[in-house]
């Protein structure tokens, strides 16, 4: 299939939803995620998506981040119509275009810290010796150059997933996704990877798009959305 | 793409499990092993048995005949085809062993000239034959292994009643005599209980006068029709000779009986294989799929990072190549362990020398394949796995819905009586019901195949004893030349002797309408119930039937012949008519059986025979002595000698059968432990928390011992009916190659395996155990790894 691609500049959507639907089979129903969700992010910018669990944040991210495939509607994220795209052009797209933190770090047991951060940059095939300038910078970012070596079950939540921030952050992606990156740190631990996130979005002028259900993200976005039964809207001030 | 780094985590990922990956590995190199070295061994003695006839430069033919005078042979030098032409004299005897019992020889004289150019010695020790000193003989390298003779002893020969002390100046080999038959007339290789000489022809020439002769060996061109050779050659000896038989160099003894019983093995050998194979593949699959399932995390974030699933599969895969490139490393060790075992033990049981073992080529190519393809196959479902997985199915990481529950089984197993960890064990079988099943089979099979072994091996060593000890005759007297009623007369008249029947034998060609084949043919009195072949088609002689035949079922097969067919036998060019009324099956190739009157027509003997069947009452050794003394009496085998030889033979045997058993063993463990790690380990929170809930240790082990244990149980009882009708397979097999092969199964034969297996089978409990032993709770907990 064709994929449809187009270039974005500065002020120009980076993330365009246009009458977004999702529905799942649930015990032989179909039950409806997303409800003709509309959604526009210009690049550099950091939103939020908040809701309560089950309200479709998670689907969503998906969706614009290829994970998975809308029932209708368009998607079209970095220039790419992600809602016409084979599943090798979703790849491509995933390689090149977004950096994905995820709640459960995800990281892979068996490579040391600076292999993991390395790993997404191979996979987008960066230059051996500049990944690794980018691997060293993105640990320092995160305060974690002194773990290089250590392996992921050597280290605490908060700090597995600051490797995963750097990891996703490394590739220098036009676009990183966040799936409730503090759902599983403690509170405190969560404001600083919060503040961590918020810093390097700033620094990097990266487009954010960061899915939640703490009421006290708005502290470090541009934009609020809420999901509530399968329409976004946008949160009020 | 590079893929350095997730290779690097494929590696390192599968490494993790070294325990389980050792066990593929080991089993991926027994099924290789036991193919490359079985095969390899086979090879190997058969190529010893080509370098022998090569080095000795083995007669491509032999005739035998009554002793004749060497300046009165026949030229046989302007015949198309011969190379060279070598006569020789082989004379029966008996030597007195230094405990004063006699043990059956045979002399054989080489050419007094040339020292022998076919069939040449090779001297293991010593020194060759020396014109100049006739009484040092060399032996046979059996007689000094068996009987303790070496260079310089001194030992007494008796032939034809005159005594000759000679010296022992060699020890050698003969191609000829790789392995002896104990007797022309029974298809069991002699080991040490027949004595080989060669001398020179001077030491009975002293004796006798003459230079005599009954045997001529022939070397054919290569360009020759060794059967056109051999009418030639048996028309030009008829002229002038009394012909006994003709042997090309493939229907030697050692040539057959090589062939024939290293077939055995090659007809039940692929069983072993497949199952290897089968267990491999299943443990492969179990162990694959339990990892690349566990790695599902790991595999979304890949996905989400942007590899390809095709290069994530790809890279999965690699584990497995590694894993089959160490099995075929250790196996290649195993395999040469093998190949020796078997190579050597099969030449200890049969007196055959010991070959120079190789693994072949042809084998360790075909056997690493197997491992790879057999390895590939097995991880190519968790490799589709992957290629159907969406990055978000891989991402969510599912938890699969528990198995449901086996209603009316699991209703049956909750009312038996027993403590919880019991029925906990027994019901966390009947959950993972495939793996259970899968297990049981594998095991069962690879436990029953082996029972099937030494199911077969009973069989057909109690087929070949039954063979000779049905027959109600005690011994089998030869005699130098056809005997006539005075000297069969003088036989009865021996103390000890009761009932004596005639016979006469000779070889032939066998012409029916698809083909001809070498008879070797009995003839008995038609009444006589001395010799009861066993009878697969039509029926044995009768009172009258005087030129009917009882064909043996491969000649007949080979020949085309069947119940009720009028065929020819051809001997020396004159054609014989008979009616063929029975098919027997026979250990020994072409063996068949007419009338006397009929053999001793086609011998042109008169009434003369060349043996007799003896019945005694006295003490088999004493008669056999008495017997010996006798003028024309060449040989003396008694039954029991036989039989014994039959045992001695298969005894060696046992070992090659065991080590197989001890492969099957050590692959049916290694399965159990593949599979109970692999059920047992997905359920390693419910044992956290049952340990969390205040259970012990051993209780945990006693829950898993019960698994692993109802497992076992189950595998034996269904190896039971699997090893018999396996075995009945096998004897099938085999007796279609050879000769019937009654179903014969023994107790012994199941416990060998069974009980062992069995035993150790709490052993294959022990990594599963000393992981979730070893599982700290708190660290379960904090992973969220509770039920």
């Amino acid at each position: 299939m064709q994929t449809e691609r187009t270039n974005s500049g500065p002020g120009d959507p980076l993330i365009e939803l246009s009458g977004v639907h999702k529905v799942y089979p649930v015990a032989g129903q179909e039950v409806e995620i997303l409800r003709n969700v509309d959604l526009s992010i210009e690049a550099g910018q950091a939103v939020a998506i908040r809701g309560v669990s089950g309200s479709g944040k998670s689907t969503l991210l998906n969706l614009i981040g290829a994970i998975d495939e809308v029932s209708s509607g368009e998607v079209t994220v970095c220039g790419t119509r992600l809602d016409q795209a084979d599943p090798g052009a979703c790849t491509a797209f995933r390689r090149n275009q977004v950096g994905f933190i995820f709640q459960f770090y995800n990281l892979l047991p068996t490579l040391s810290v600076f292999e993991n951060v390395m790993v997404g940059m191979e996979a987008a095939r960066k230059p051996k010796a500049a990944a690794k300038q980018k691997a060293l910078e993105y640990l320092e970012a995160v305060d974690l150059a002194d773990k290089a070596r250590k392996f992921p079950e050597q280290l605490s939540g908060g700090e597995q997933q600051r490797v995963a921030i750097a990891r996703a952050l490394a590739k220098e992606p036009p676009l990183v996704l966040a799936d409730e990156p503090t759902g599983s740190l403690d509170e405190e631990t969560g404001i600083l990877v919060l503040d961590l996130l918020s810093r390097l979005q700033r620094e990097k002028r990266l487009t954010f798009l960061i899915v939640t259900h703490n009421p006290d993200i708005s502290k470090y976005t541009d934009r609020t959305l809420l999901l509530h039964n399968g329409n976004l809207a946008e949160a009020s001030a | 793409m590079s893929a350095r780094l997730l290779v690097l985590h494929a590696l390192r990922s599968a490494l993790r499990m070294k325990i389980r990956l050792v066990a593929v590995g080991l089993v991926a190199a027994c099924g290789f092993a036991v193919y490359v070295g079985v095969f390899s061994a086979i090879d190997s003695l058969h190529q010893k048995r080509a370098d022998e006839f090569s080095r000795g430069n083995i007669a491509d033919l032999e005739i035998r005949f009554a002793p004749e005078d060497a300046a009165r042979l026949p030229c046989f030098d302007d015949l198309e085809g011969i190379n060279e032409v070598e006569p020789r004299l082989i004379y029966p005897g008996e030597i007195r062993l230094p405990d004063k019992n006699a043990l059956a020889s045979l002399l054989v004289t080489v050419d007094r000239e040339e020292g022998g150019k076919i069939n040449r010695l090779s001297i293991i020790r010593g020194e060759g034959l020396d014109p100049s000193r006739p009484e040092r003989v060399v032996i046979d390298r059996n007689l000094s292994i068996f009987h303790g003779y070496d260079v310089g002893d001194r030992l007494e020969l008796t032939l034809a009643g005159q005594v000759y002390e000679i010296e022992v100046g060699g020890v050698g080999l003969s191609p000829e005599f790789l392995i002896a038959a104990a007797n022309p007339s029974v298809f069991v290789p002699s080991k040490g209980s027949l004595g080989l000489l060669f001398a020179g022809s001077q030491l009975l020439e002293e004796r006798i006068g003459i230079p005599l002769t009954n045997s001529l060996l022939f070397t054919l061109s290569a360009a020759s029709d060794p059967l056109k050779v051999r009418r030639a050659v048996e028309d030009r000896a008829a002229t002038g000779l009394i012909i006994d038989n003709s042997l090309l160099v493939s229907e030697q003894f050692s040539h057959q009986f090589l062939d024939l019983t290293l077939m055995r093995f090659e007809i039940f050998l692929p069983a072993l294989v497949i199952v290897f194979d089968l267990v491999a593949f299943l443990v492969t699959l179990f162990l694959m799929f339990q990892w690349i399932t566990g790695e599902r995390g790991s595999i979304g974030a890949l996905m989400a990072l942007g590899y390809g699933k095709r290069t994530i599969s790809l890279v999965y895969l690699l584990p497995t190549l590694f894993i089959g490139s160490v099995a075929i490393v250790v196996g290649m060790g195993l395999a040469g362990y093998v190949a020796r075992a078997f190579a050597f033990n099969y030449s200890e049981a049969v007196g055959f020398p010991y070959p120079d073992v190789e693994l072949a080529s042809r084998c360790l190519f075909l056997g690493s394949l197997a491992v790879i393809v057999v390895l590939l196959a097995a991880v190519a479902w968790p490799a589709i796995w992957v290629l159907r997985l969406t990055p978000l199915e891989a991402l969510r990481q599912e938890v699969a819905p528990s198995a449901p529950v086996l209603g009316q089984t699991i209703r049956w197993l909750s009312v038996l009586p027993g403590p919880a960890w019991y029925r906990y064990g027994i019901r966390n079988l009947l959950r993972a019901k495939l793996i259970s099943a899968m297990t049981i089979v594998a095991v069962a099979l690879g436990m029953g195949v082996t029972v099937s072994f030494f199911i077969n091996f009973t069989s057909t060593t109690a087929s070949s004893v039954r063979a000779v000890e049905k027959d109600p005759w005690h011994g089998l007297v030869d005699f130098f030349a056809p005997a006539g009623e005075s000297e069969i007369e003088s036989i009865r008249d021996v103390v000890g002797v009761r009932e004596v029947v005639s016979y006469s034998k000779l070889d032939a060609n066998l012409i029916g309408p698809m083909g001809t084949g070498k008879i070797a043919l009995v003839g008995l009195p038609t009444g006589s119930a001395m010799r009861n072949p066993e009878i697969l088609e039509g029926r044995n002689l009768e009172v009258g039937d005087e030129r009917a035949l009882v064909v043996e079922k491969k000649l007949a097969e080979k020949c085309g012949i069947s119940t009720g067919d009028r065929v020819r036998i051809n001997r020396f060019g004159k054609e014989y008519e008979a009616s063929v009324v029975g098919l027997l099956s026979g250990a020994l190739p072409g063996e068949s059986y007419t009338s006397l009157p009929f053999v001793q027509e086609i011998l042109g003997a008169g009434n003369r025979s060349s043996g007799v069947f003896i019945t005694m009452d006295g003490d088999p050794q004493a008669v056999r002595e008495k017997l010996l003394a006798m003028d024309n009496v060449s040989q003396v085998t008694l039954k029991s000698e036989i039989v014994e030889q039959i045992l001695d033979s298969t005894d060696e045997i046992l070992i090659i059968i065991r080590i197989g058993a001890a492969f099957s063993i050590a692959i049916a463990l290694l399965f159990i432990f593949c599979s109970i790690s692999f059920t047992v380990l997905r359920r390693k929170s419910e044992y956290v928390m049952l340990r969390i809930l205040g259970f012990s240790n051993g209780t945990v082990v006693a829950t898993i011992l019960t698994e692993v244990l109802f497992l076992g149980l189950v595998a034996v009882v269904l190896a039971i009916p699997v090893g018999y009708f396996t075995a009945v397979f096998l004897n099938s097999r085999v007796s279609e190659a050879w000769y019937h092969v009654q179903i014969t199964a023994e107790t012994k034969d199941f416990l060998r395996i069974l009980l062992p297996g069995l035993l150790l089978m709490p052993v294959a409990a022990f990594g599963a155990v000393r992981v979730i032993l070893k599982e700290s709770l708190e660290k379960s907990l904090r992973d969220r790894h509770y039920g």
